[in-house]
């Protein structure tokens, strides 16, 4: 385990120092890495420490690997509020394309405390009822690009696949806090959590009740998604794919190692990743949500068949 | 030790358990039988605290009320519940559901003698996931010995176990017992439930239809009970046992 750590961790150091000083201009590089490249940073390593871990608790509480940050329905929520948002602010209004984006997370946040109050409820049901308050949101989002102007749709556009190039240390630092604060609220819960690898109907015969653990696990994540989505756009893949490469790389399903584990592996992801979208066709900068796809998955491919799980079967 | 009065259990359309008392105490292996759909998983989960509707009635071990607001560590003491089917889709060693059973209230010095009497200590390093549906049953009945409840409900848990699992679980059940625990033992294999238990209790249609030593209750009265229209009945040849 001691080996998975330092890995891990010589990995978020390389992301840090490829992000702070691949490509850096060295007559500008002082304004360069403190007024631009610290902040981006800061938020690229918490969103992606923050995606990774929302992903790796939705899988396990909801008993579902396909499960993933934006299954519920918050992304999609505040990507309805950027929408309106965007709109009111090309109008001169006070609402922006950021807080257009904390309220509609906030909204569907809202909604999932009112689904939660009266009955219980599976992992699937959640899981199906997420995806449909997702569609249903899609689809008016579809209905406000339909609508829209074209200026308006593009810049939203590139929002909507991850854009961390709004960063400032007003949006980064919350990110940062909220994210440390939930590794060490989750790695307080890891035998709550672990108690849900076994399936729902086992969780409670380890001493933990299902439905109020698994109430307040999946608000805290919608509350820590709803601020990533707000401050970089929706950015995939992150979410879904390093708890699964941190399960096989590191032999373990216990939480008290995989959260830290892929809070660091996340951040390490998506820092890397954003490089890479600035830095390939400069002097534009390419969408970092679908680079992180586009180089993402088959690198997941590839690392998946090559490295072999290190529990027995 | 366990005390039910009066237990009723609705889903609000249906009553999926009436009126169903009995008293058990310690020392006492209790075997509960009922055709499907008799009710008898859910008195089981209730008995455990885990049944996701509310019951009416009262439930209570060693004088502890047994409810959803129980505290769920404090309730895992002094009842633990195993299924049939248990799955894990996320690669967990048996290893760490031994650790993971231990920090849930277990007791770490029973490990190596679970491992030993159980013989699974080449399964330490194995995927649950990967382990047949018998193994699995069986490294979670290790998994229960080890968090060592009052009550151990066994819920069709021995349903894909082989002869030689079965005599070794008989044994430690036996064990348990003579300690002064209970263990609840709910099987279709109506045969082995009665050469294994003190006592039975039938329940069909949600109701309690008998609840006695095995020997007073075991009879075709009782089993007409059960299966009025049925060909069913007891063989001459084997004493506690029904032909089919």
């Amino acid at each position: 385990m001691v080996r998975v750590y330092v890995w891990v961790t010589v990995a978020w150091i390389s992301g840090i120092l490829i992000s702070l000083f691949y490509g850096l201009d060295p007559d500008q590089a002082r304004l360069i890495l403190t007024e631009l490249r610290f902040p981006r940073l800061i938020l690229a390593l918490s969103v992606g420490g923050a995606l990774a871990i929302s992903g790796l608790v939705l899988q396990t509480v909801l008993g579902n690997p396909l499960a993933e940050p934006y299954t519920l329905g918050v992304a999609s929520g505040a990507a309805l509020g950027a929408a309106l948002g965007s709109s009111w602010d090309n109008a001169g209004a006070t609402l922006s394309l950021e807080s257009g984006a904390t309220l509609g997370a906030g909204v569907v946040i809202a909604l999932l405390i009112g689904g939660f109050r009266n009955r219980a409820r599976s992992g699937d049901a959640m899981i199906l009822a997420g995806v449909m308050l997702s569609l249903l949101l899609a689809g008016f989002l579809s209905l406000w690009m339909g609508l829209a102007d074209a200026s308006g749709v593009r810049s939203l556009q590139f929002w909507l696949l991850g854009d961390l190039g709004r960063a400032t240390y007003r949006t980064s630092i919350p990110v940062l806090m909220l994210g440390l604060a939930s590794v060490f609220y989750f790695m307080h819960a890891s035998k709550k959590l672990d108690a849900f690898l076994f399936g729902e109907g086992e969780v409670e015969g380890f001493g933990v009740s299902l439905e109020k653990s698994r109430r307040v696990f999946i608000l805290w994540i919608s509350v820590l998604v709803g601020f990533c989505v707000s401050s970089a756009g929706m950015i995939g893949f992150v979410g879904l794919a390093v708890p699964h490469v941190l399960r096989r790389f590191s032999g373990t399903s216990l939480h008290r190692h995989l959260i830290p584990l892929c809070w660091i592996c996340g951040g390490a992801v998506l820092s890397a990743g954003d490089s890479i979208a600035r830095g390939v066709v400069r002097p534009k900068e390419l969408p970092v949500g679908a680079v992180m796809v586009v180089i993402g998955v088959p690198a997941f491919f590839w690392i998946h068949s090559r490295m072999r799980g290190r529990v027995e079967s | 030790m366990i005390f039910l009065d009066d237990v009723t259990v609705s889903t609000g359309k249906r009553t999926l358990v009436s009126n169903v008392g009995f008293r058990v105490q310690g020392g006492v292996v209790l075997g509960v039988y009922g055709p499907n759909g008799a009710g008898k998983s859910t008195l089981l989960r209730a008995v455990a605290g885990v049944l996701p509707h509310p019951h009416s009635g009262i439930i209570e071990i060693d004088g502890v009320m047994i409810s959803p607001r129980l505290d769920p560590a404090e309730r895992c003491r002094k009842v633990l519940r195993l299924g049939s089917d248990f799955q894990s889709s996320f690669g967990v060693r048996v290893s760490e559901l031994f650790e993971l059973a231990t920090r849930s209230g277990g007791r770490g010095d029973l490990v190596p003698e679970v491992l030993n009497r159980l013989e699974l200590r080449g399964f330490l390093a194995r995927d649950f996931g990967s382990l047949s549906d018998g193994q699995k049953q069986w490294v979670m009945f290790g998994r229960a010995l080890i968090q060592n409840p009052r009550v151990l409900v066994l819920d069709e848990t021995f349903s894909k176990l082989d002869l030689d699992r079965l005599a070794t679980a008989k044994d430690l059940i036996r064990q348990r017992v003579s300690a002064g625990g209970v263990v609840i033992v709910a099987s279709h294999d109506l045969n082995r439930l009665a050469r294994w238990s003190d006592r039975l209790l039938f329940l069909a249609s949600g109701r309690k239809i008998a609840d006695g030593p095995v020997d007073e209750v075991f009879n075709s009265e009782n089993l007409k009970k059960m299966y009025p229209d049925s060909k069913l009945e007891l063989d001459p040849q084997a004493p506690l046992s029904v032909r089919y």
